[in-house]
């Protein structure tokens, strides 16, 4: 039925295109699907960590111009066989976690206490909401209006840490204003 | 305003079939098992066809599809006999699918549609899952969430989504959060994955874990055979070390090796010619002081302290490389042998060696005596008394053996002095006086002579020999009686050379003892010593020495051939003790292995421990929350119970895989999390019901009647279950039902954080407790039913459990169908307005006719189930067979995926069998009484949440009953698919659907008890017949279409007051429609009610 993909887009090409809406967009092609004229691009990873990368699944129908800036013959390398499980318990984590701060958001945190749960969520992922409160290791404990001086728990490196954590986003504020 | 929201809403009901697909086709296209892959396209290709064949002969013209669902929904219920006809082809068409699903089973590859053909495309997509992505639409608006999958036709199914503002000032809140969301390629112009770690999923087939994960099967714990480890090499590595610390050869030995074997003649020479030159020896009385001085000089030389220090580093102080540097400590062996080695080893400076040369030269005059003294040690016992009477012979005697131990240190240098001395004793022979002398230096000269006359192999040297003794014997008689100046001068000589043989005399020992006992060629020499003596004393000794000359060779052999068995024999004891010592050290070698399989023992028995109080902790929470208020802390105590579990099976299993991936650890921990929320829950709630009676006292008013008139109910429940042979599958259910219960109240906590901010976060809590125990206990009690199987008892919950879980699938749809519609509503909320009103008046009167008939059905499908299990094990073998190899591959994943999830899930597995099994009448009442009290809180909250007004409340009690008929319908869906249902499709499909089903099996309870007292007499006569099973399988089809026509009446009501007023109708209606026998009735009605909706 649909032409083989090898015929319109070779994979591992340079691809640059323009959508409908002037938005320009550019990355390696990866995969690409005649039938529902879907192009799969592989580009620098937003957050600029090497060993990872951003997909932009294009639909060509609201392309208004490709080009190709790299072609590439070579034959595509082998792909690699999956865990299906542990990407179902990924989405299924990132959902938690998800809703788990849309219930703080609702609950009436600061925009302080959320950025404050996104920088220790980078350093601890054992982090969580209760209510107002954020929970690190199920021993640290910050109450609003999340300050060094409402942490409280368990004498450790986690309580140090967090506390640390802490006192350089009030510092590099202070230094801000 | 009305026709372009019409198809938003028909887009919403095709959305929940696309996604089961995708979620059903994804693994075999992905990297499913074969047996996997087998039976999952079959499901997958039942599913689509279902909503097209019964649309397709309804609206066969219809060109929108939406339009088309409207039309055949409305057909449906404008005209209710058609209704029933259709019914009947619809179970057709669905035996006329599963047909074409048996004969698609050998081909898979042709069932494969759309994008699934795309390897390339589905393994970039299926990587990206679980990645947070934003989804750009067409009319421009930007959407961010999970990626959940796609279907065959590149439908994306997102979760967790919302609407991107412009501005985002902050994350989103949880009522702008859809829970899943599905956009049509067509629609779809962008969709950014971020931050994707293609290497995440990556099966790792290298890792202990990975190979540990793999080798399991069936969820059973094997730990690897261990063998014992023999050390037969030992022998021959100890018997070469031992070889190794013998000191080598003896160069002679070595020289005469060579020669024999290689043919190699050295051109050594021991007088070393070539590098230094020998001293004229003179009997001038000049060369005498000479000598004396050199021996003084060197004397107080040696006795300097630098000396001594010099020469100490030189031996490194008697200790050997091997005691300095190593950290093994030899015991006798290792003493002895560096000593020895060290003392043999010991470096002479060449100033000594060459002083040796010329005192070596001396001593021979001297040593001429001296030998004999030596060989003569064990013999001075007697010779000292035959000298005791003569004084000066005595001290002459000793004067000998003073250089006579010296010289075996000087026996090299003294041959050269030999062979050089032969010549001069030749000429000196001719003189009288020194006849004496002549006869000492006739005597080395033999030595030399028997030795080269070896090589040339002559006759001549043999009569010189004989010549010689008989002038020797001769010369010296003559020489001792005649010149008595002679004599006085030979004691002056001796007396001088006892101060040095004194002083030596210390030294000397340690040596010579030494000497003696590795170098038994020595020995040899000495033998000749003995001969010099006997000549001397007297004729007849004269006459035994030659006897003894004769019997030399043979000895000196016999001494020769001694040196290697006895070092051989030492090697071999050595070797057997080192052997010994190998299989001391092998003993402590089999203590740890013992003691590591000991630790795994503990370990294994240990992991039934923690399951057993993971278990226990469930079964205990669930009853005391509902019965009483202390029951709270002791549910937390439990918890903490359970953390300690893991943790320690956690830090156990870090222990032994150390290459452990990083994930597994987070697993766990966040496993941990989860399970100590759940018990942290009842606390909140206790907490939350009295704040709600307290805020409103009019709807506490409302709310504690209804909480009175259900318990009744429930009591009654269990009572009538109970002595029923369905009661026990029905309980073994009832732990799934209670699960979905807490994501229920998930559900409903947004409403009250709207009003009740402290009261929600706890809620949030059990959401995310909920989220995560169903999916535990969906995935870890089917693998744990396997095992019980043999029992007879426990056999029967066990294929009924497994039914339980596969309702999660069909379940899924219409929570999709229902959720979505909700959710939407709240973002589009005119639209869902306009749209409901023409529905409204419609749905208002069918809505509890129809209630009551999905009620009804429900019961009638969990009896159809029953009995298609009961006759499977017992009269079908093969129907058994495929059961197993269904159940086989399924813990396999779910293990290999979740290793972690599963050690806390088996200790539940294990518990909950026995508790079942154990406490099955008690399980039973306290389960419903724990639904009902939970199911009648989270009404009243949404009532107040929502709206004020007394009659609000009647309608969310309806809300409540439409969830339930969606839950009963899903599981009646189950029976199909299970034939043929693939595992890893299950897998995936477990968790959303469970999430979404919280509400509705919160409501379950309430509708279960009067559905199972109104069908009491009906589930018999179905069994009785087997007519019975057709039409179980016929109502489900049509449920599906009921539940559908249900969410939108549930949706009007929540939307217009006026809906209030006969929501309150409907709550009589379905008790008393329960004592009427008449299931079809119902049915009938709704559908009546429809043309008036049509006609307004």
């Amino acid at each position: 039925m649909a032409a083989p993909p090898g015929e319109y887009f070779s994979v591992g090409s340079q691809v640059s295109c323009r959508t409908c809406q002037e938005q320009r967009l550019q990355g390696e092609v990866v995969a690409f699907d005649y039938q529902s004229k879907m192009l799969a691009l592989k580009c620098p990873s937003s957050s600029g960590k090497p060993n990872h990368a951003d997909i932009l699944l294009i639909n060509l129908q609201y392309v208004s111009e490709v080009e190709i800036i790299n072609d590439r013959t070579e034959t595509p390398p082998p792909l690699a066989s999956l865990n299906v499980s542990k990407l179902a318990s990924k989405a299924r984590t990132e959902k938690e976690e998800k809703l788990s701060q849309a219930y703080a958001i609702s609950a009436g945190v600061s925009l302080e206490g959320q950025q404050l749960f996104q920088t220790i969520h980078k350093t601890i992922k054992d982090c969580k909401w209760q209510e107002k409160n954020i929970v690190v290791m199920e021993e640290v404990v910050i109450t609003p209006p999340y300050q060094v001086e409402n942490c409280k728990g368990k004498e450790g490196s986690a309580l140090s840490h967090v506390r640390k954590i802490i006192g350089r986003r009030g510092l590099k504020r202070w230094l801000s204003s | 305003m009305l026709k372009p929201q019409p198809p938003q809403q028909t887009s919403q009901p095709q959305q929940p079939p696309p996604t089961q697909q995708a979620v059903a086709r994804r693994p075999p296209g992905g990297t499913s098992p074969p047996n996997g892959g087998l039976p999952g396209p079959l499901p997958a290709t039942a599913a689509p066809p279902g909503p097209p064949t019964v649309v397709s002969p309804c609206l066969g013209p219809a060109a929108a599809a939406g339009s088309g669902l409207r039309r055949g929904a409305e057909s449906i219920l404008a005209a209710p006999a058609p209704q029933q006809h259709q019914e009947r082809p619809g179970a057709v068409a669905i035996g006329s699918v599963r047909g074409q699903t048996t004969g698609k089973g050998p081909p898979q590859s042709p069932v494969f549609e759309g994008v699934y053909n795309n390897s390339r495309m589905l393994h970039f997509l299926t990587a990206v899952v679980g990645s947070t992505c934003d989804v750009k639409v067409k009319n421009g608006t930007t959407y961010e969430g999970i990626f959940k999958t796609l279907s065959s036709k590149f439908e994306l199914a997102v979760d967790a989504v919302h609407r991107k503002a412009s501005e985002p000032a902050g994350g989103p809140r949880r009522e702008d959060i859809v829970d899943t969301m599905v956009f049509k390629p067509s629609d779809v112009l962008l969709v950014h994955f971020r931050n994707v770690d293609f290497n995440y999923a990556t099966k790792d087939k290298f890792t202990d874990s990975a190979i540990a994960m793999n080798s399991k099967v069936n969820g059973e714990h094997k730990e690897k055979v261990l063998q014992r480890w023999e050390g037969g090499d030992s022998n021959s590595d100890d018997y070469d070390l031992e070889s190794d610390m013998s000191n080598g050869w003896d160069p002679n030995e070595m020289f005469k090796f060579n020669e024999e074997n290689y043919g190699v003649k050295t051109t050594y020479d021991s007088s070393l010619s070539s590098y230094t030159v020998p001293l004229e020896k003179d009997n001038s009385e000049e060369f005498r002081q000479r000598e004396l001085r050199a021996a003084q000089l060197a004397r107080e030389i040696e006795s300097s302290p630098q000396y001594r220090l010099r020469i100490a580093m030189e031996n490194d102080d008697g200790r050997t490389e091997e005691e300095k540097h190593s950290a093994v400590q030899r015991q006798g062996s290792g003493r002895e042998s560096p000593s020895l080695v060290s003392r043999e080893g010991k470096y002479i400076p060449l100033p000594q060696r060459v002083r040796e040369g010329p005192r070596g030269g001396v001593r021979c005059s001297s040593s001429r005596g001296g030998r004999p003294g030596l060989s003569s040690l064990p013999p001075r016992g007697p010779h000292h008394l035959d000298n005791s009477s003569p004084g000066p012979g005595s001290e002459a005697r000793g004067i000998n053996g003073g250089p006579s131990r010296m010289s075996p240190k000087a026996q090299r240098p003294l041959r050269g002095g030999k062979t050089l001395s032969s010549p001069n004793n030749r000429p000196s022979g001719e003189a009288s006086v020194p006849p004496t002398s002549a006869v000492g230096r006739m005597y080395p000269p033999r030595s030399p002579k028997s030795a080269a006359p070896a090589p040339v192999s002559a006759s001549c040297p043999e009569p010189p020999i004989g010549s010689a003794v008989a002038s020797s014997a001769s010369i010296p008689v003559t020489s001792s009686v005649v010149d008595p100046g002679a004599g006085s001068i030979s004691p002056a000589s001796p007396k001088l050379s006892l101060a040095p043989t004194d002083v030596k005399e210390l030294p000397t020992k340690e040596p010579s003892r030494s000497l003696e006992a590795q170098e038994l060629a020595r020995i040899a020499g000495k033998v000749p010593g003995l001969q010099n003596e006997q000549k001397r004393f007297q004729l007849e000794e004269l006459r035994k020495f030659g006897a003894q000359f004769k019997l030399q060779p043979s000895s000196s052999s016999e001494t020769g051939l001694d040196p290697f068995p006895s070092r051989i024999l030492k090697e071999e004891a050595k070797g057997k003790e080192k052997e010994v010592d190998g299989l001391l050290t092998s003993d402590p070698m089999g203590s740890p292995v013992s003691s590591k399989a000991e630790s795994i023992l503990d370990k294994e028995d240990k992991v039934p421990l923690a399951a057993v109080a993971g278990s226990e902790g469930p079964e205990q929470l669930q009853p005391p929350c509902p019965s009483q208020t202390g029951s709270p802390p002791v549910g937390l105590i439990k918890g903490d119970d359970k953390e300690e579990g893991p943790v320690t099976e956690q830090v156990k299993k870090s222990t032994l895989n150390p290459n452990a991936k990083e994930f597994n650890p987070t697993k766990p921990l966040l496993s941990v999390n989860k399970s100590t929320s759940t018990p942290t829950s009842p606390g909140p709630r206790t907490h939350s019901t009295p704040s709600i009676p307290v805020l409103t006292a009019g709807q506490s008013g409302l709310y504690s009647p209804q909480y009175i008139s259900y318990i009744p109910q429930i009591h009654m429940g269990p009572a009538v279950q109970a002595p029923q042979m369905y009661p026990y599958p029905v309980s073994n259910s009832v732990p799934g039902q209670q699960g979905k219960y807490r994501g229920a109240k998930g559900s409903l906590p947004p409403q009250r954080s709207d009003q009740h901010q402290p009261a929600s976060a706890p809620p949030m809590m059990q959401a995310a407790a909920a989220a995560a125990g169903p999916p535990l206990v969906a995935a870890t009690p089917y693998s744990s039913y396997i095992p019980y199987n043999p029992q007879q008892f426990p056999g029967q919950p066990a294929m009924m459990q497994p039914m339980a879980h596969y309702p999660s699938q069909p379940v899924f749809a219409p929570m999709l169908q229902s959720n979505p519609r909700m959710l939407t509503s709240g973002s589009h909320p005119q639209a869902i307005v306009s749209s409901s009103t023409p529905q409204y008046p419609s749905a208002e009167q069918p809505t509890p006719q129809a209630l009551y008939a999905t009620v009804h059905q429900s019961y009638p499908h969990h009896a159809t189930q029953l009995h298609g299990h009961q006759p499977q094990p017992a009269t079908t073998p093969t129907g058994s067979q495929p059961q197993s190899q269904h159940a086989a591959p399924s813990p396999v994943q779910h293990q290999a995926g979740q290793a972690p999830h599963l050690g806390s899930g088996q200790p539940q597995q294990n518990l909950y069998h026995p508790g079942a099994l154990t406490g099955t009448p008690p399980s039973l009442p306290p389960g419903p009484s724990a639904q009902s009290p939970q199911s009648s809180f989270p009404q009243p909250a949404a009532v107040y949440a929502i709206h004020p007004h007394q009659q609000l409340p009647h309608g969310f009690t309806n809300m409540a009953h439409v969830t339930q008929a969606h839950v009963q319908t899903g599981v009646t869906a189950a029976p199909p698919p299970h034939p043929g249902a693939p595992h890893p499709p299950q897998v995936m499909l477990l968790h959303p659907p469970q999430g979404h089903g919280g509400p509705p099996q919160g409501a379950v309870p309430p509708s279960g008890v009067p559905a199972l007292s109104a069908s009491t007499p009906s589930p018999y006569p179905y069994i009785g017949h087997p007519q019975g099973e057709q039409p179980g399988q016929a109502p489900g089809f049509p449920g599906g279409a009921d539940d559908r026509i249900l969410c939108r009446v549930g949706r009007s009501h929540s939307r217009r007051r006026q809906g209030l007023a006969p929501g309150s109708v409907l709550c009589f209606p379905p008790s008393s429609l329960s004592c009427d026998p008449a299931a079809p009735l119902p049915t009938a009605s709704p559908a009546l009610s429809d043309p008036d909706c049509l006609l307004t």
